[in-house]
């Protein structure tokens, strides 16, 4: 029987996905396994394999086209078998439904399932009318509450979740970007992301506090580690890898910095989940270090390792870049002296570490040269003050500046 | 303008096809002296003669076998047949003879005939002088079906029928000769096939011809007050039937009703939903709403008469029901 792929819902968040490629053409020969499309989201690019072995019937979705979750957007047919044609809006609605329930996603590698075109069941009460809306305008059918005779959804009701949604604001096609000028370009689902997020963080009252550490010890702590944990797993540690370790200790120690502002009351994380700010082409991603304080220095290296990795190819999860609650980001690397980050909604606060460069300071009354290091931290000062802010930084630090103090725990047990 | 009652609007339109043309003559049962059971050819016999306007013995079969005949000569016959449901006694005619004859020669002769003919009930008239049985001459290719609703349609296409050099069965209602409209003295005709917007609306679009347009006009005017709006459209001509003007009022309404009084199994409602359905169905937002005549033969009694056929409530009820509104409790529908 005709198995339908379907657009799956990765995450709770996610509304729609991007067809990028198709790997299969129409009428090819699929084994089951073998990757069929390459679907873009907010943040991932990821493959749908197909579940069965089959020929790749009607192709229903055209690359680039931006599509609702649960639509189908292939079916896999066997030989002599015709693509369905009459079901397909019902099943849609059907399989979005059942999508919309959370959906694991397997940590090495976000899957997408392709589901069995479904032949029983009942179907949802639209008018056609409405159904044809709906369809033209990508929404989704089953989110819909109908008002008309006997709960069916009827134009109107379309039309008001249009209005709530504003989904009826069209998009620009191809040519009318490329009429009003041929230097414009669409913003990936990923840049849109970061400016939808950015703007809507920008709007809390930031405030921020930078400090300069001596990073003399954090340099020669970090010599002395890279070669054991080369050898151990294969991986050079970095001294962004001592800054997660050394951030997580000071949340520990200052619990209260690691919260986020929602919605009018402030949550504090138990957890200490670290967000790594990493540049990939065409924009940036936030991989997250989980339970960093609890962590080995080289289960960082390697969880970080991984993560850059993934993030530069494009396969991060989006379990893999959801909940951090205190997020780092380091432009060392490309000679940046000192920078303000934006904080990432909700977490209340960022730190952002500049580059390790000699300078003359002052020590005992002496000009003398250090390398140094500029540290800034947003807050988000609506749950966040300054003192608490200042502590932190002094706790951080003081694990940088002398590395050994990590050993040393402020809180004791009673 | 003058008004005219339908059955003077008929009468006028016979009148003047006489007057013009030669070759046109009237045949039927009592048609003459006695003026047809309807009175519709009272007057004819005086002015155009025994020979122009005949009586013929009561054989409907012979009538339409005499009435082609004559349409293969070259006259143009229009033949009043005094209840449609007598007709199915000259069907082997109308079907088999008079819809076939241009088709069998290849297109060598034409077959300029009218029957007229009268249907409807309402008059307690009987099982057997009520019924409504166009949609047996829609099914047969090679008929024109006409069954006007207002005295100015009735005259325009009685006209335009009897110069269609093909067969046209013409519907008149027994129940509209006394009803009365504006009709133009100077000539006008209304071209075949050509449906009419009765009355502009935006929520429904009613479909409904010869009587029952009336019936749907009038609960039109009801369901206005209570914030619907009917679009009432008459297709005049059942076939052919035009299809764009029914569409394209779905696609502005997005809800369709067919009224006719016709049984609902089978009637012609079924046929204008079925293509609204094949063409148009994106643009329902509604289920397809028939307001026809319950799968009954028409009572003799009027009380059980009434109850069969469809009337005015029966449209607001419908109404009702496609808009998904409650019918307040004023309207007493029952």
């Amino acid at each position: 029987m005709a198995t339908a792929i379907i657009l799956p819902k990765l995450d709770e968040a996610m509304r729609t996905g991007k067809i990028v490629k198709w790997l299969k053409k129409e009428g090819d020969l699929v084994k089951k396994g073998e990757g069929v499309v390459q679907i873009e989201t907010e943040k991932v690019t990821f493959e749908i394999e197909a579940e069965g072995s089959g020929i790749l019937g009607k192709i229903m979705a055209k690359e680039g086209e931006e599509l609702p979750v649960g639509t189908i957007i292939a079916y896999i047919i066997q030989p002599g078998e015709k693509v369905p044609e009459a079901p397909v809006l019902v099943a849609t609605a059907r399989e979005a439904a059942r999508t919309q329930k959370p959906v694991t996603v397997p940590k090495e590698e976000a899957r997408a399932k392709v589901f069995e075109a479904p032949t029983e069941g009942r179907a949802i009460k639209a008018s056609p009318l409405a159904k044809r809306i709906a369809r033209e305008h990508n929404i989704d059918i089953t989110s819909i509450r109908g008002t008309g005779p006997s709960g069916r959804i009827v134009r109107e009701d379309v039309l008001r979740v249009m209005e709530e949604s504003k989904i009826a604001v069209a998009r620009p096609t191809r040519e009318e970007v490329e009429l009003a000028d041929e230097q414009v370009a669409s913003l990936s689902s990923m840049r849109k992301v970061i400016a939808r997020r950015m703007t809507e963080s920008f709007q809390s009252p930031h405030f921020y506090l930078t400090v300069e550490v001596e990073t003399q010890e954090l340099m020669k702590t970090n010599k002395q580690l890279v070669p054991l944990i080369e050898n151990k797993i294969g991986i050079r540690s970095t001294i962004t890898d001592l800054l997660i370790k050394m951030v997580a200790k000071a949340l520990e120690d200052n619990p209260s910095m690691n919260c986020a502002y929602f919605d009018g009351s402030v949550k504090f994380f138990r957890r200490i989940d670290i967000g790594l700010v990493t540049s990939v082409e065409g924009g940036l991603v936030v991989p997250v270090i989980r339970q960093a304080n609890r962590k080995s220095l080289t289960e960082i290296a390697r969880a970080r390792a991984e993560l850059v990795q993934k993030a530069r190819e494009g396969k991060l999860s989006m379990a893999e870049m959801k909940g951090s609650t205190f997020t780092l980001s380091n432009l060392g690397m490309y000679g940046i002296d000192q920078f303000s980050a934006i904080l990432q909604p909700p977490e209340a606060a960022i730190l952002a570490v500049g580059r390790i460069a000699d300078k003359a300071v002052v020590r005992e009354g002496q000009i003398v040269i250090r390398p140094m290091m500029t540290m800034t931290l947003s807050i988000d000062h609506r749950v966040l003050d300054g003192t608490i802010g200042a502590q932190f930084l002094k706790s951080l630090k003081d694990y940088i500046e002398n590395p050994a103090l990590m050993f040393y725990s402020v809180l004791v047990s009673p | 303008m003058r008004d005219l009652t339908y059955r003077e609007a008929v009468r006028e339109a016979l009148g003047e096809e006489l007057r013009r043309d030669k070759s046109v003559f009237l045949l039927g049962e009592d048609i003459a002296e006695y003026s047809g059971a309807y009175k519709v050819t009272q007057g004819l016999l005086e002015e155009f003669g025994r020979e122009r306007i005949r009586n013929t013995n009561l054989a409907e079969s012979a009538i339409a076998g005499a009435a082609l005949g004559a349409a293969l000569v070259g006259t143009r016959p229009v033949a009043e047949i005094m209840y449609i449901d007598f007709s199915l006694l000259a069907l082997d005619q109308i079907f088999n003879q008079i819809a076939k004859f241009r088709y069998m020669t290849g297109g060598m002769v034409k077959v300029p005939l009218v029957i007229r003919t009268q249907g409807g009930g309402g008059k307690a008239a009987g099982l057997h002088h009520s019924q409504s049985l166009e949609a047996l001459y829609t099914h047969i290719p090679g008929l024109i079906v006409v069954m006007p609703s207002t005295p100015y349609d009735a005259k325009g296409l009685l006209k335009s029928s009897i110069r269609d050099d093909n067969p046209v069965i013409f519907i008149e209602h027994k129940g509209l000769y006394n009803e009365s409209g504006p009709v133009p003295e100077e000539e006008y005709m209304i071209p075949l096939g050509k449906a009419e917007v009765k009355r502009q609306g935006k929520d429904i679009t009613a479909v409904a011809y010869s009587k029952s347009l009336l019936l749907t006009l009038k609960a039109a005017e009801t369901l206005e007050k209570y914030g619907i709006s009917l679009e009432v459209i008459d297709p005049r001509t059942l076939k052919p039937l035009d299809q764009d003007t029914i569409l394209n009022s779905v696609e502005k309404t997005s809800r369709l009703m067919i009224v006719h009084e016709a049984c609902k199994t089978g009637g012609f409602g079924a046929e204008i939903a079925a293509i609204v359905a094949e063409k148009g169905i994106d643009y329902l937002d509604a289920p397809i709403k028939r307001v026809a005549a319950l799968d009954s033969p028409i009572p003799f009694n009027p009380r059980l008469e009434d109850y069969v056929l469809p009337n005015e409530n029966d449209i607001i009820k419908g109404a009702f029901e496609l808009t998904g509104k409650e019918i307040p409790a004023e309207l007493k529908l029952g």
